[in-house]
């Protein structure tokens, strides 16, 4: 029995490790694309400079957000916290410029 | 998921580091030899005289040599041979931009003497290692690109999570506990890294830059739509370039470019040029850029426009830009150190050195920290056995290939057609072989086994010069040549500390089993298939 519960605790970890990959890598890429656009498009700065300091951000802002998945107590956490400024940067991304924003 | 923060970046820190440390190991290999790529160039092509034309006489050489190769090119580049970069004259000519966004472009070395390209052997010199160490080999950029961008952003994960695991930075920079086993291994690790974090940071973060537009296209797209010539948009609007001239379509004969020096001169003073660039040349719509020497991290500097036709000079620029772009040149500048002098490029020699050490001992960390538990196993697991064969076969296997590639530039005959193909086939061969012999033998033999072969490699390479070449140890001193020199002396000290770092392993070892066999005769088998590595 004990063997059994081990061998199922065992499996749930590396499906938990295998989730936390995953989310880490797809999660921070799109979180770090859609802050990205939002700072191309919101920047106050010519276009190529804009670009530039976006460019030299991204792997920053995707270091954070890998490191923030795998600090995070669980994986609920984990999501939430790259949903959100997902769903934030990428909304204000498409409504910056019909404001007129920067651009 | 591991309990607490620290712990989980342990955990990030180990795993990031591991799938990645081998193609890391090569990265930082070929880039450190690429500090030395004009020197490596210059031994691997022992035919080639050494310049001594005058800068007019090159600039009127290259002329020449385009003018009958090239006259409907797009753009001229010219690199006379007025630094260490350039030993020898360089041209280049490119065409127009194809369907695929991309321009042809071919590259000479010319001899100035009589416009006529230098005959050498065909060989990818030190140029290809060091183009290796962003592009790998046999595969396509596109894939390239992001293999390299994917490890490279590993590794800044592994080096951001290494950091905050390591809470005691300071203290741990005064510990080293040697011939401890698993806490020396640790030790070193630490110690090397916290010495070399800025370095090591700054090395990782600006490589990770030149793939960013590959990695994450849509910061392009954003600013500047999918059009096709995004790219090109960016990078005219980036680098200010205010004298894009469509070609006119008139023919007008180019100015003669070595009438120009006088005027580069006597705002530079003499030998400060690096490139001469010729926009749409034999048209009415020509420009001539000339561009001062690197003397400053930025990528950019002072340069000098002319009309191609007339020769007047038309503007001026001392180099600077947008602090954005500024930021960006000097990141990418920092990577590259083509500003520094020979004292510098040591420096980022010693320090790259020292990367591929902390890379190389983060994996045989790896391994020496599981071993305990492996051997009270039967069997140990397939990925512990992967990642030792693999440890043996980058660690000491790299190092002989490399060895194996100069040797093959001495060895194939000058003849073959394709040679330098064969020039990095052995590399690559030599290599696998290397990965396959963990296969064969003990693992703690193997190690010792490959460094004594990469020590026996580099020993005998000035031989192997020697007997190749006329310009052996003896010509060299005599001549004061001193790249040939250099490359001797380098590879004796390289084979002299492999031979010690071998002889070290194997006295330890010995050490280990003589110890073994007095205090428990049963367990002898056990010790012999431990890692020596651990054991010192």
């Amino acid at each position: 029995m004990a063997n059994k519960s081990s061998l199922l605790s065992l499996t749930s970890y590396r499906i938990e490790v295998a989730l936390r990959i995953l989310l880490a890598v797809a999660g921070g890429y799109v979180c770090t694309v859609a802050t990205i656009i939002f700072l191309v498009k919101a920047l106050p700065l010519t276009r190529s400079d804009a670009v530039v300091i976006s460019a030299l951000l991204s792997f920053t802002i995707f270091t954070l957000a890998v490191i923030w998945v795998f600090a995070s107590r669980n994986l609920r956490r984990a999501a939430l916290g790259l949903l959100l400024p997902t769903v934030i940067f990428g909304l204000l991304g498409f409504i910056f410029p019909i404001l007129g924003g920067a651009q | 998921m591991k309990n607490g923060f620290r712990q989980s970046m342990a955990w990030l820190h180990t795993w990031t580091g591991l799938v990645v440390g081998w193609i890391l190991f090569f990265v930082f290999m070929l880039g450190n030899l690429g500090r030395f790529d004009t020197e490596i160039d210059q031994w691997m092509r022992p035919e080639l005289p050494i310049e001594t034309a005058s800068l007019s006489q090159s600039i009127q050489a290259a002329q020449q040599r385009l003018q009958t190769q090239a006259s409907q090119a797009e753009t001229w580049t010219i690199w006379p041979a007025t630094n260490r970069d350039y030993p020898n004259l360089r041209i280049r000519w490119e065409g127009a931009l194809n369907a695929e966004g991309n321009r042809k472009r071919t590259d000479e070395t010319l001899d100035a003497a009589t416009a006529q390209p230098v005959i050498a052997r065909e060989t990818g010199g030190g140029q290809l290692l060091y183009k290796m160490h962003y592009a790998l080999h046999y595969i396509p950029r596109g894939v390239s690109d992001w293999l390299i961008g994917i490890c490279s952003f590993f590794m800044l994960v592994a080096i951001v999570s290494g950091v905050i695991t390591h809470k005691k930075i300071f203290a741990d920079f005064f510990t080293f506990r040697p011939s401890k086993g698993q806490r020396s291994w640790m030790d070193l690790h630490v110690v090397l890294a916290t010495l070399t974090l800025p370095f090591f940071l700054m090395i990782t973060y600006s490589g990770l830059v030149f793939f960013v537009f590959t990695l994450f296209p849509q910061v392009l797209s954003a600013g500047y739509g999918s059009e096709k010539h995004a790219r090109e948009t960016f990078n005219n609007e980036l680098n200010a370039l205010t004298f894009i001239e469509e070609r006119s379509g008139t023919p007008a004969s180019l100015t003669n470019l070595s009438g120009l020096i006088d005027t580069v001169q006597s705002r530079w003073g003499a030998d400060q040029i690096r490139l001469i660039e010729v926009t749409n040349p034999n048209d009415s719509s020509a420009r001539v850029r000339v561009l001062h020497l690197l003397d400053s991290s930025s990528r950019s500097s002072q340069e000098l426009t002319f009309d191609g036709v007339s020769g007047h000079l038309l503007d001026e620029s001392n180099g600077e830009s947008t602090s954005a772009r500024g930021f960006y040149d000097h990141i990418l500048g920092l990577h590259r150190g083509l500003f520094g002098d020979l004292t510098l490029r040591w420096l980022y020699f010693f320090s790259g050195v020292i990367g591929a050490i902390i890379i190389g001992s983060g994996l045989v960390l790896w391994v020496v920290k599981r071993r305990p538990k492996q051997l009270k196993q039967n069997k140990p697991d397939f990925g512990h056995r992967l990642v030792e064969g693999l440890n043996v076969g980058t660690i000491a296997g790299l190092p002989i290939a490399i060895a194996a590639y100069f040797w093959a530039n001495r060895l194939v005959p000058v003849e073959l057609t394709g040679r330098q193909n064969w020039e990095v086939n052995s590399l690559f061969v030599v290599w696998l072989l290397a990965l396959m012999y963990p296969l064969i033998r003990p693992i703690n033999r193997a190690w010792i086994e490959e460094f004594w072969l990469v020590s026996a490699a580099f020993l005998l390479l000035p031989l192997v010069n020697a007997l190749t070449t006329e310009r052996n140890f003896i010509h060299s001193i005599a001549t004061q040549d001193s790249v040939f020199l250099s490359m001797d002396i380098a590879a004796l000290i390289t084979g002299v500390l492999f031979a010690i770092t071998a002889t070290n392993l194997s006295r330890r070892q010995q050490a280990a089993t003589g110890q073994a066999t007095v205090s428990a005769k049963g367990k002898r088998k056990d010790i012999n298939t431990l890692n020596p590595v651990e054991a010192a």
